[in-house]
């Protein structure tokens, strides 16, 4: 088959989903026309009114019957038009509805560079202008879709896990499928059904929605509860009539989409000529553990959009994409599914950059503690670090990656990961937790099963873990973020917190850096100095506590700290370096320093930060300790810095 | 009468042809702007290997030969693309073009195996990027490839064929594939 009769049997398909639409409708008025009667017999005294004297009340009736007809077809037709309309401007309006952010085409991060590139030379294969290209930052599952009407309008959108597991060639192959939906002319069909879709699901959304608002008000005269009980029965007839709208979404879905996914893996080898790529890309949509999962909650809309789906408790008959091994098993006949289990234990990732021999740890530490090193990989993480954050993220038990990658647990995961090792400790600080906020005893349940993970969890994953978390956290509310923070506060504070001992830098660390983020998410532009401090000297008490403190993290006697203070300010400060004081009550005065020393311009930071590193590294030596002050001071000072390699072993 | 029917047999056979003529002017044309594609993608890798040897310089101390290998083979490639750029349907100056383009991916391809030697050189976030570019560039042109032997087999096929086979054949632009 060539293109004109792919396009053609899409204008079938389409043809199809019409008619389909119009039984939709059908049905949905009969059910409306079924309910008004049903309200008749309820409401009439007559108790002679039998189901058969319904013809009379029809025929006697004529115009109850009509109005119910035109009121119902104009509500599904209305709202499937109001849908369509806003989808008039394009796929941009998808992708931007799911949270996609628009990747410039000279982007420089290697990762979003890749994808870009793969766009572009997979446009020449297809000979189709390079469409826009959206990543959803926040989406961990590997997933990808083409939205638009034509293909100067056409977007492709992919999620962030595709970018992080997928290899380059396995990338070409998920781009290759989605460019053969833009040509094939599915994306179209798509952006049709998506209008039509809404228009018979809109009388169980509006049902739905008076059911949920209903739950929230509570009436206690009895006008009002009759008026309660009467909201409460038309809520659920609509959901009950609508739910044909449902059933009736999911089989033109389903009927019209299936296998034109089968025709779009085709053409994405037809494309590529290379068949393991999109192959590849299915296996791991397989195995990966949040599957092709979206967290967006009009996902559900655009299902059928995506290159797979979440299987879930609808049989296959309503499944919008042929099941997936399937699509394997056509691209490579011999695929054995005993394949999927070695995949499923190999780490996933996108193989940029190419992962060089594993260095022993000790070395790449001393490699990357070299000041300028480090000072190049502000903002500009290397090979290294990036094989170093790989290694890590499959280093965090499952269950907390899922629950970090969703809006609902990601409060929890916060909260489990500040839970103490220490048993009574732990006790103490989940009593705290019980007076502090309200828990549902579910909710009580998962973070406890949250925690146990948690407790187990290097201390080195902490910080990594919160920052995957951290785009979930980003959806909850404002004022759920301010109480986090200080709840976190709270909870170190009880796990022996405290200002006179160094031991607790880790847990400073953790509560800081979740401050500082968490903060800026709130508000972009406080926390900002207004007022800029352009020579060092004048924050010279401030630039004191940091590196006593720093010196005090990283040595247990205090020769050793005084010669590291010593290196570091001697080469910020060789005129006159400071004297070597620990601070009394560090935490605070490390708190109020780091604020006061964000108001540095770039360049005196920068040199703050090599003599920074000159402290940390004089014994040759990083703790874990030493790294993680010296990612939260960068953070603190505007200028992020990948994690470091730290010397586990010291 | 017989005038009349001879006049439409010759109006419909003139209509025949003409529509022949504007189809092969169409496949011809289109084989033209599939070489202009591919041609846009060639003088990106052309220049794209200055910046890459201007980084591998630094790093690289011994091999100097490599280096001077793939300059040279960039040098000799862009003089063929000028000849081809010239005269885009002569199947020689295609052929040398061709050949030149060959070399370069076996110089460039040495200099990476050179350069797999210089771990600093390959975790730099320079080289990074040039590789990316560079074997994006190669995936371009193997595409924009494919776009052109389709192209130039659809018009070869159109000019060998019944009917026009007859008399345009010699008219074929010779089908010329480079890797």
């Amino acid at each position: 088959m060539n293109f004109f009769e792919h396009q053609q049997r899409a204008r079938q398909r389409t043809t199809l989903a019409v008619l389909l639409f119009i039984l939709a409708t059908l049905a949905i008025v009969a059910a409306t026309n079924l309910v008004v009667l049903g309200f008749v017999a309820f409401l009439s005294v007559d108790p002679y009114l039998s189901p058969a004297s319904y013809g009379n009340w029809i025929s006697t009736h004529p115009r109850a019957i009509l109005w119910t007809s035109l009121i119902t077809v104009g509500l599904v037709a209305g709202a499937s038009l109001y849908r369509m309309a806003t989808l008039a401007s394009g796929g941009s309006a998808v992708a931007q509805s799911l949270g996609g952010t628009l990747i410039d085409a000279g982007t420089r991060d290697p990762l979003r560079r890749q994808l870009i590139n793969v766009v572009e030379e997979t446009a020449i294969a297809a000979g189709v202008p390079a469409p826009q290209v959206y990543v959803l930052e926040s989406e961990g599952g590997i997933n990808a879709f083409a939205a638009g009407f034509s293909t100067s309008d056409a977007v492709i959108a992919v999620t962030r896990g595709t970018l992080e597991s997928l290899t380059r060639d396995e990338l070409q192959g998920v781009i290759a499928h989605e460019f053969s939906h833009i040509l094939n002319g599915d994306m179209r069909l798509n952006m049709r059904l998506i209008g039509v879709s809404f228009g018979i699901l809109v009388i169980a959304l509006a049902g739905r929605m008076i059911l949920r608002g209903l739950s929230h008000t509570r009436s206690s005269s009895d006008r009002g509860g009759q008026a309660l009980l009467l909201g409460m029965a038309a809520g659920v007839t609509l959901v009950a009539v609508g739910y044909i709208g449902v059933l009736f979404t999911r089989l033109i879905k389903a009927a019209v989409s299936r296998h034109r996914e089968f025709l779009a893996d085709a053409s994405a080898v037809q494309f590529t000529r290379n068949p393991h790529g999109i192959a590849g890309a299915l296996k791991k949509i397989a195995v990966s553990p949040l599957r092709a999962t979206l967290t967006s909650a009009e996902s559900e809309e655009i299902g059928h959009m995506l290159i797979a789906e979440r299987h879930r408790l609808f049989d296959a008959l309503f499944a919008s994409h042929p099941p997936i091994l399937e699509r394997i098993r056509t691209l490579e006949p011999s695929f054995d599914p005993s394949e999927l289990e070695k995949i499923r234990l190999a780490p996933m990732t996108s193989g940029i950059p190419s992962p060089p021999a594993p260095a022993p740890l000790s070395q790449a530490a001393q490699l990357a503690l070299l000041p300028l090193a480090v000072i190049a990989t502000i903002g500009n993480p290397g090979a290294a670090q990036l094989t170093a954050a790989a290694q890590r993220r499959s280093d965090i038990p499952l269950a907390l990656k899922e629950a970090a990658h969703s809006p609902q647990d990601a409060l929890a995961v916060v909260l489990a990961v500040v839970l103490s090792q220490d048993v009574p400790t732990r006790g103490r600080q989940l009593a705290h937790l019980r007076t502090r906020i309200k828990l549902a005893p579910d909710a009580l349940a998962r973070l406890e099963a949250l925690a146990s993970h948690g407790t187990r969890l290097a201390p080195a994953l902490r910080l990594p873990l919160l920052e995957i978390a951290f785009p979930a956290l980003r959806q909850r509310p404002p004022e759920q973020l301010r109480a986090l923070v200080v709840l976190v506060d709270e909870l170190l504070r009880l796990d022996g917190w405290n200002e006179a001992s160094f031991t607790s830098v880790l847990d400073y660390a953790l509560g800081r850096l979740l401050r500082v983020q968490l903060a800026e998410a709130l508000m972009p532009r406080a926390g900002r100095p207004a007022q800029p401090v352009l020579k060092l000297h004048a924050l010279r008490s401030e630039t004191q506590t940091l590196f006593a403190v720093m010196a005090q993290a990283g040595h247990d006697d205090e020769r050793h700290a005084r010669a590291a203070f010593d290196a570091g300010l001697r080469r910020l400060l060789p005129m006159a370096p400071p004297d070597f004081v620990v601070p009394s009550g560090w935490i605070t005065t490390l708190d109020n320093a780091l604020t006061r020393l964000d108001a540095l311009p770039p360049a005196i930071k920068q040199a703050l930060i090599e003599a920074l590193v000159l402290t940390v590294a004089h014994d040759r030596q990083v703790t874990l300790g030493e790294a993680e002050l010296l990612r939260v001071v960068c953070a603190s000072l505007h200028c992020p810095l990948p994690p470091l390699v730290a010397d586990a072993s010291a | 009468m017989a005038g009349w029917i001879f006049l439409g047999v010759v109006i419909l056979l003139l209509g025949f042809v003409i529509g022949l003529y504007n189809r092969l002017v169409t496949l011809r044309n289109r084989v033209k702007n599939a070489f202009a594609q591919i041609d846009v993608q060639l003088t990106r890798r052309h220049d794209l290997i200055p910046n890459l040897v201007e980084a591998v310089k630094g790093y690289i101390k011994h091999e100097r030969e490599t280096l001077e290998a793939v300059i040279q083979a960039r040098n000799v490639a862009m003089a063929g693309l000028k000849a081809v750029e010239a005269n885009p349907t002569d199947a020689r100056a295609m052929q040398q073009l061709g050949g030149a383009e060959t070399a370069l991916t076996g110089a460039l391809s040495r200099l990476m195996v050179v350069a797999e030697a210089y771990p600093d050189l390959k975790a730099s976030q320079n080289m990074m990027q040039l590789t990316e570019e560079l074997s994006s560039t190669e995936n371009r042109v193997a595409f924009s490839r494919q776009g052109y032997n389709d192209s130039v087999m659809d018009y070869n096929n159109a000019c060998e064929m019944f009917p026009s086979g007859v008399d345009v054949a010699k008219r074929a632009v010779p089908k010329v594939s480079f890797s």
